[in-house]
């Protein structure tokens, strides 16, 4: 469940980044080699954010495959209110 | 239409207003920066005390604290050997390396399944490895979740057994991948399985570029060999060492 350290590392980087806003809205790439199952990366997601100005964001996962971009995880970008 | 239920009954009064649309910030950040920032600084800190490292990676049970015994006193006659124990639960392991005669710190994960840089960055300051010395992380046993965490060690040996079948490095591409180097460990068993070696090492191919090396614990195939790779690992420890 790798996933869990993923998720709290993705609601640190909007967190700090929305300074205090409220996030509603983040996206990810996720590239096809960098083991992540996005259904477990949602859930996890979810627990990671309870409580943090982040608690109501939905996650979306984006695969990316092209070649040099395999191993990537990036948060790409968020909306915030 | 109904919007929420597709009943064809117009929209219910009373829903909620559509919120406000937020403001969009891109933000382009890499997940595990902070783990490959971390992972960055224990390589650097390594390199600069003139230390090789290596993280050992394989599935529960595929021999990897049986063999790093069977290794230590082989490697000890060059310099220290410190070992990184990484277990969800149990010093069991430390334990055993220790009376094989490397010092070793457990590190215990919980409910994690890998270790990651900022607990071998811990792990590093408490080991205080000298010059001259050759530092082995152990990671959880696992063959998914440690493939993704940079720990900073110079190299990546992956370890995996012949009773666990010739496709292991299919079924966990990304671990066989990032190795630099494969120990294909229990050849003494070979003569009581139905393990094609050479399909194994096609395989390791078919993945990655790692080099591959036979090696039993039990009868010492392959332990000089892997020792010998172990201390060139870095060239650090090598540079020190002259």
């Amino acid at each position: 469940m790798h996933e869990l350290g993923l998720a709290r590392e993705i609601v640190r980087i909007v967190t700090r980044a929305a300074a205090g806003a409220r996030v509603v809205r983040v996206v990810v790439r996720v590239g096809a080699w960098s083991c992540v199952e996005p259904t477990a990366l949602g859930l996890c997601f979810d627990l990671a954010a309870a409580g943090t100005p982040a608690a109501e964001a939905s996650l979306e996962v984006k695969r990316t495959e092209a070649p040099s971009r395999l191993d990537e995880l990036v948060v790409e970008e968020m909306e915030v209110v | 239409m109904c919007g929420t239920c597709g009943c064809g009954e117009a929209e219910p009064s009373g829903a909620p207003e559509p919120e406000a649309p937020g403001r969009t910030v891109r933000l382009e950040e890499a997940i595990l920066g902070r783990n490959d920032a971390l992972a960055a600084e224990n390589r650097r800190r390594l390199a600069e005390a003139g230390v090789a490292s290596v993280d050992l990676l394989g599935s529960p049970g595929a021999g990897k604290t049986t063999l790093l015994c069977r290794l230590i006193p082989e490697l000890a006659a060059a310099g220290p050997i410190l070992v990184v124990e990484g277990d969800q639960a149990t010093d069991g392991d430390a334990r055993r390396v220790r009376k094989a005669g490397a010092r070793a710190i457990q590190v215990n994960t919980g409910s994690g399944c890998h270790l990651d840089a900022a607990m071998v960055a811990g792990a590093l300051d408490r080991l205080d490895p000298p010059p001259g010395s050759l530092v082995v992380i152990e990671n959880v046993g696992n063959l998914i979740c440690p493939a993704m965490f940079d720990l900073g060690a110079a190299a990546r040996v992956v370890v995996a057994s012949t009773p666990e079948g010739e496709e292991k490095p299919l079924k966990y591409p990304h671990a066989f991948r990032s190795a630099d180097l494969v120990l294909l460990a229990k050849v003494d068993l070979l003569p009581h399985l139905r393990f094609d070696v050479a399909r194994f090492e096609e395989n390791v191919r078919a993945v990655g570029s790692a080099e591959v090396i036979r090696v039993s614990a039990l009868d010492g195939t392959g332990v000089t060999e892997v020792a010998r790779w172990l201390l060139t690992v870095g060239g650090e420890r090598v540079d020190a060492r002259a």
